[in-house]
């Protein structure tokens, strides 16, 4: 299936402190008929999983206030389940090792074009219908996701 | 005064009165016969009878006889006395002269012994100098020859003269003759005519050797004699004495040429703007100096630090300074007239007096090796900084370009379905702010890389802090800042450029005012102020402030806490207040918020 048709049942979060990649990434969903839910800090972006259940979150690592790991831990102990995409500039061997041990299933290094960002989500997708396959994923509730 | 002889004393002495009574007799009897003659020729008759008159005639006659006799004598005393001071004077005049040829010892003592024989009427002399144990030290001979060689190998085994130890044991003056001679008397048993005198040297209490002399035993009773022979021992120990200290100051002298000639240090003297003296370090980093160099023309050194070496010399050369210390940079001579690579000196001139005039002493030290160093050290540092910065400008860059790719493939996509075309507009907006942010990265990486020189000016103050004032004063009415603004009248003028000062004020401004964003209270104040010779400008806000350990971290460069900084902007003004050879630094403001505080020179040395 189409993967914009498979996200248009999900709800993803964008979290990015640059406007323009807050602003062209929802320019571009939008053309693909999604919408995503954008937050330009940690701290935003933990109000909003608070009060939504999120598929999908992808978090820019270097971050005003508390970085996208901090946001990561945090939102590990609300007991909040989403897949998980990094986003940065400049990836060093602690940040990589830290970023696996919360679980992080994709990095997306800048700069990135739309086909990166499409690629991992198509990783993530597959995944998850494999672990359907095997059985019923508890955080799966969205009703276009199968 | 002289115990010579003494047993044989008083027999000499009677011999002479009985001599010098003889003689008054014969004088006294031969002028009274002389008169009585004359008398007898102008009267032409001799009285037969003895009046009275005939005898005043005859005691008249024997008395004239007693005075013409004394005066004789006198007159030949005289003449030998001034002959013997001739001698003296002009024996001491050679000896001196030699003195003064700074010969070796050996030469010197030689030379002393055949200066009396020469000038004097001794037949022989030698000389022997002695130490405080009584060890001989060195002896010279002249007019002895073979014999002496013979007495000198018995002082060296410390087997001296019967003389010579008489001499040693205290004596001053020692007189032996024929009868009296040693069996090692170095004068032949054969020549019976010579009787040799010994003396001791000795200057200031000083004792310094033995000097001893023959001549004629006919003037062996001579008193003039021995006085004369302890003149010149007396003289010939002064010599000494001076010739000692001329080896002390010779040897101190060499220690301090060594020392000189084998510094680190490039040492020039210069009298009457001339140079006296080049040490060989001078030498080896000037090159050679053409004739008739005058130091004051200052040839060869760099344009650019012509000004301060003329400052710093003339104030040293006129007494306005005892000592200047300054480094400059020149371009050492070759004989050929070719300039050398540049060289970079430390150099300190002092005003002394060197052989009693006044003189510029100048010492330098070749650190062109350390500018070099040191050149290689900002390098880098700089390349380090920009090395820890790359996450900065990775971020920086890729942020907006990210941007730009995904826009550009949500218009690909839209130009393949010819779908939601009315928002392309908007779009290609964004790109061309997305594009701009790139640029405008680059260009503040490269201002800092290359900030331009500043152009410098004596300026107040005052001026520059107003003109950003008002620049943001309306930003600040509207954010509903309330400003304070202190300015001290009568400062001080400094030498700065003053768009960078404004610059650097603004920028302060500027973060302060995003600091306050947040703020309840929102304050800043902006004061000017002359502290301890330094003008002084402070910029405070009642924000939250730097925490303690943030304080130096904020002027590196691309450290930011801020989403849209890039962190330049505070490194590039202390960058700048640091080429003004200023300081800019953070403190805790009365409000506890920040308080930025740049400090700059009122006399600012502005070398480059």
């Amino acid at each position: 299936m189409d993967l914009f048709v498979r996200l248009q049942g999900m709800k993803v979060l964008l979290v990015e402190d640059e406007p323009l990649i807050r602003d062209s990434l929802q320019r571009f969903f939008a053309n693909e008929k999604c919408t995503i839910m954008a937050a330009e800090t940690g701290e935003d972006a933990l109000e909003i999983i608070k009060g939504n259940t999120c598929d999908i979150v992808i978090i820019d690592y270097r971050l005003p206030g508390m970085d996208g790991l901090e946001f990561l831990k945090r939102a590990q102990r609300l007991n909040a389940r989403f897949k998980k995409i990094l986003l940065t500039a400049y990836m060093t061997e602690p940040v990589i090792a830290e970023a696996f041990r919360l679980g992080v299933n994709e990095f997306i290094e800048k700069p990135f074009s739309v086909e990166d960002l499409e690629e991992a989500l198509v990783r993530i997708l597959e995944k998850k219908i494999r672990a359907n396959g095997r059985g019923p994923v508890k955080t799966v509730q969205s009703p276009g996701g199968t | 005064m002289m115990p010579m002889d003494t047993e044989k004393a008083p027999q000499k002495v009677f011999s002479r009165r009985m001599r010098k009574s003889l003689l008054n007799i014969l004088a006294f009897l031969g002028g009274a016969v002389l008169l009585s003659l004359v008398t007898l020729l102008y009267t032409g008759r001799l009285n037969a009878d003895f009046p009275v008159e005939t005898s005043l005639v005859l005691l008249s006659g024997g008395l004239g006889g007693v005075f013409a006799l004394r005066w004789f004598l006198q007159i030949r005393k005289s003449r030998e006395r001034e002959a013997n001071l001739l001698m003296v004077v002009r024996s001491m005049r050679r000896i001196h002269l030699r003195l003064t040829e700074r010969k070796s010892r050996d030469e010197l003592l030689h030379g002393i012994c055949r200066i009396l024989v020469e000038e004097g009427h001794y037949f022989s002399a030698w000389l022997a100098l002695i130490d405080r144990e009584g060890d001989l030290i060195r002896c010279a001979e002249y007019g002895l020859g073979e014999q002496f060689s013979r007495v000198r190998q018995g002082m060296e085994q410390l087997t001296f003269p019967e003389c010579a130890k008489k001499a040693l044991s205290g004596e001053r003056l020692v007189v032996s003759d024929s009868a009296s001679r040693c069996a090692g008397c170095l004068l032949p048993e054969s020549d019976a005519a010579r009787v040799c005198c010994t003396a001791r040297l000795i200057h200031r209490d000083q004792f310094y050797g033995l000097l001893s002399v023959s001549f004629s035993a006919a003037r062996k009773h001579n008193l003039e004699e021995r006085m004369l022979f302890a003149e010149i021992a007396r003289d010939v120990g002064q010599t000494l004495h001076l010739l000692e200290l001329e080896e002390q100051r010779a040897v101190t002298e060499n220690r301090f040429r060594a020392l000189v000639e084998n510094s680190l240090a490039g040492i020039l003297l210069i009298q009457d703007n001339a140079i006296i003296y080049r040490n060989p370090e001078q030498k080896r980093l000037f090159g050679p100096l053409p004739a008739g160099f005058r130091p004051n023309a200052f040839t060869g050194v760099h344009p650019d630090d012509l000004e301060k070496v003329e400052v710093a010399y003339g104030r040293v050369s006129r007494g306005e300074a005892v000592s200047v210390d300054l480094d400059f940079r020149f371009y050492p001579q070759r004989k050929g007239g070719e300039t050398q690579a540049m060289k970079w000196v430390f150099c300190r001139a002092s005003r002394i007096e060197y052989n009693g005039r006044e003189t510029v002493l100048v010492s330098m030290v070749d650190i062109t090796r350390n500018r070099e160093l040191e050149q290689i050290v900002r390098v880098q540092d700089k390349m380090s900084s920009l090395g820890r910065v790359a996450a900065g400008i990775a971020h920086e860059i890729r942020n907006p370009l990210s941007g730009i790719n995904i826009y550009l493939d949500t218009l690909v996509k839209m130009y393949e379905r010819g779908t939601n075309l009315e928002t392309v507009g908007e779009i290609l907006a964004q790109i061309k702010v997305a594009s701009g942010k790139i640029e405008s990265v680059i260009r503040r990486v490269m201002d800092f890389s290359k900030p331009g020189q500043p152009r410098l000016a004596m300026v107040d103050v005052n001026l520059p802090v107003e003109n950003a004032l008002s620049l943001c004063a309306a930003a600040l009415r509207r954010d509903r800042v309330e400003l304070e603004k202190e300015l001290a009248c009568d400062l001080p003028r400094c030498r700065v450029d003053a768009g960078l000062i404004e610059q650097v004020v603004l920028n302060l401004l500027t973060n302060a005012a995003e600091a306050l964003r947040q703020a309840e209270n929102k304050k800043i104040s902006v004061r000017t102020a002359l502290e301890k010779k330094t003008v002084v400008i402070r910029v405070a806000d009642s924000g939250a402030g730097i925490q303690e350990g943030l304080r130096d971290k904020i002027f590196d460069p691309f450290y930011t806490t801020k989403s849209d900084g890039t962190g330049i902007g505070l490194s590039l003004c202390q960058r700048i207040i640091t080429d003004h050879h200023g300081t800019l630094t953070v403190e805790e403001s009365a409000w506890g918020g920040a308080e930025f505080v740049i400090a700059l020179a009122t006399e600012p040395e502005q070398e480059e």
